[in-house]
């Protein structure tokens, strides 16, 4: 395999989403139904090509493909799609799979656009000590679960707008119902932080077994992102921040994780080497 | 010539087309008040026949008379409403001859209503007419005219498209239900009186699988009698406050002069349910919801004119089908006026 391979393979996902997104868009903007066969083809299609590729890049680096922004940004994606199909199949969510493909799509065109962000250095290693490469996953796949909630809580705004602004027909009669959207939207949260949580306690035995290993910055951004949504998740929990105030809070909060996983992925100088865990600072996404 | 045999067929209305919710408000007649203006009307010498067709979106007098009467007549509204003529005159129409038949055979059909196609109206002015003749208000022109709007408004129904689609407030209002609540099994429905409107919104509901209705009403008795329609439980109105704690979906359908549900009351019970919505659909006129509690968080609020301007976006696919109706209408109306010449 080479370095080529699993770009083209997921590029060629991207393309699928793309063409997934597309196909949905058109119709929807026509105030008409869309292909719904047509359309979950293409996004399995999408689905399927980009694990593929991502299967191929670990292969290739010979670890969890999460060692650049690159992969960071293509698991993110996968993990928000897979996600979808889940919850899609839990809670019935209309246009969930809409909104994930475009979501899949711009996240994974981006990444494929920007091609320094898979020209950072050498590969680095996670596989070292699997609590770090499971500390890495869960991160990430939480992360997966705050694009979802992203999603709905943008769901959320829209469908609260139209009805407040008495709008109908085409897009807003599709989208969920905005009581189910509310529930939804605090399960995702809570999911979202529990494995958070998780994924911080793990990464914290590891930080205290190799203090220096992680940059201030990193450490306080990464702590950051989880306390804002402890925070958030506990004052819905308190129904203090509740309906439209809490989607725009999460939709917020997952452009600042969004932006916070360029620093957070990004590798400092050397790393010390203490315990087999000379990668923990680039483990943490 | 508008005139049969030196009579004048004429109608004077004030409706949707020339007056707001706010206006329609202040003109609205109850019961007693269009049975006072309908025996006031035929008390005159110069009336021989009349109608009042008395809606939720309209007033009309349809009547035939001898000599000028407009000007009495918006004066006589004048008086009973407290509302300047010409204020008056600007939010009503007059029509003579045939263009008041046809004005007859489109409200008949639908055509002239909020909801382009809506089938209620019809039997509001069968109800009206029914009405009139039992007290010998009609006589011959408009009982034909009438009848023959009737038959205009079956034409209509069977060989156009117009009926088609979205067009009850009903239908609209499970709609927006549905795209609150999701699932109307569990949500709970607060109907407030017991207006036509209110309960054809109510069944609609229910044929979508809402299953706990409550119906408060000032007259418990009457409450009782359509909740048992629901296979639901009624309730006093004082009751309000509590009813509405739980309440997911509330319908205003009471023939109350002042609103029943305001901000004050409401606010401080949407605080202790942050993250339950409701929705407040208000078909009473005047209104039984005071509009600012629109302006509350996770209170969605439609009334008459909100729920009517959702349908008519069907209303686009439809507008081949409304200029074929008006045509024939037109034609009908011809005929007929030449007739009654």
């Amino acid at each position: 395999m080479n370095f080529w391979q699993d770009r083209a393979l997921t590029g060629t996902g991207c393309v699928f989403y793309g063409l997934a997104f597309l196909f949905a868009l058109i119709p929807l903007l026509r105030r008409k139904e869309y292909p719904h066969l047509l359309f979950l083809a293409l996004l399995i299609g999408g689905f399927v090509f980009q694990s593929f590729g991502l299967y191929v890049r670990g292969l290739e680096v010979h670890a969890i493909p999460l060692t650049n922004t690159f992969e960071v940004f293509q698991v993110l994606a996968w993990a928000s799609v897979a996600l979808n199909f889940i919850l899609r199949q839990m809670f019935q969510l209309r246009l969930l799979n809409f909104f994930s493909s475009a979501f899949g799509f711009g996240l994974s065109f981006v990444s494929l656009a920007v091609a320094s962000w898979d020209d950072e250095g050498p590969p680095l290693e996670i596989t070292g000590s699997p609590w770090v490469g499971f500390h890495a996953v869960l991160a990430i796949f939480s992360y997966g679960v705050f694009a979802v909630l992203a999603l709905t809580s943008l769901m959320y705004l829209l469908q609260d707008r139209a009805l407040a602004r008495k709008q109908t027909g085409g897009w807003f009669s599709m989208l969920p119902a905005i009581r189910q959207l509310e529930v939804i939207n605090a399960k995702l949260i809570s999911l979202g932080v529990s494995l958070l949580t998780i994924a911080v306690a793990i990464g914290f035995l590891n930080w205290a077994q190799a203090p220096g290993a992680v940059g201030f910055v990193k450490l306080t951004i990464a702590m950051g992102v989880w306390l804002a949504y402890l925070i958030t998740m506990l004052q819905r929990q308190r129904k203090k921040l509740v309906a439209r105030h809490f989607a725009r809070m999460c939709l917020a909060l997952f452009i600042v994780a969004l932006i916070s996983l360029w620093p957070l992925t990004h590798r400092t100088a050397a790393l010390p080497i203490a315990h087999g865990v000379d990668y923990l600072d680039d483990a943490h996404h | 010539m508008h005139t049969i045999k030196g009579k004048a067929l004429f109608v004077l209305g004030s409706s949707h087309r020339t007056a707001s919710i706010e206006v329609r408000e202040r003109l609205a007649l109850d019961v007693v008040r269009a049975q006072q203006l309908a025996q006031l009307l035929r008390a005159q010498q110069s009336v021989d026949e009349c109608l009042i067709l008395n809606t939720c979106n309209r007033v009309e007098i349809y009547g035939v008379a001898s000599g000028e009467l407009r000007t009495p007549l918006l004066n006589q509204l004048s008086t009973l409403h407290g509302m300047p003529v010409t204020e008056l005159e600007m939010h009503s129409y007059w029509l003579t001859g045939e263009e008041a038949v046809r004005h007859a055979f489109e409200v008949a059909s639908g055509l002239d209503s909020q909801m382009v196609g809506e089938n209620e109206i019809l039997g509001q002015l069968k109800e009206a007419y029914a009405q009139a003749a039992g007290q010998k208000h009609t006589g011959q022109v408009l009982n034909r005219v009438f009848q023959k709007s009737f038959q205009a408004a079956k034409w209509v129904r069977t060989h156009t498209g117009v009926s088609k689609g979205q067009v009850s407030i009903g239908n609209v209002a499970t709609e927006l239900a549905l795209r609150v609540c999701g699932d109307l099994a569990e949500a709970q429905v607060v109907l407030l009186g017991s207006g036509e409107v209110g309960e054809k919104t109510t069944q609609a509901l229910v044929s979508r699988g809402a299953e706990r209705i409550i119906v408060a009403g000032r007259n418990l008795e009457r409450a009782r009698t359509l909740a048992d329609q629901f296979t639901g439980a009624a309730a006093s109105l004082d009751k309000l406050p509590q009813l509405l704690i739980h309440a997911d979906i509330v319908i205003g359908a009471t023939a109350s002069s002042q609103p029943l549900i305001t901000a004050e009351l409401l606010t401080p019970i949407m605080k202790n349910r942050p993250t339950q919505p409701l929705i407040a659909i208000d078909t009473a006129l005047p209104r039984d919801i005071d509009p600012v509690v629109d302006e509350i968080s996770n209170v969605y609020l439609y009334n008459l004119d909100h729920l009517a301007q959702i349908a008519n976006e069907n209303l686009r696919a439809r507008e081949a089908e409304v200029a074929t109706a008006r045509q024939s209408l037109l034609e009908r109306a011809r005929r007929l006026w030449e007739a009654l010449r």
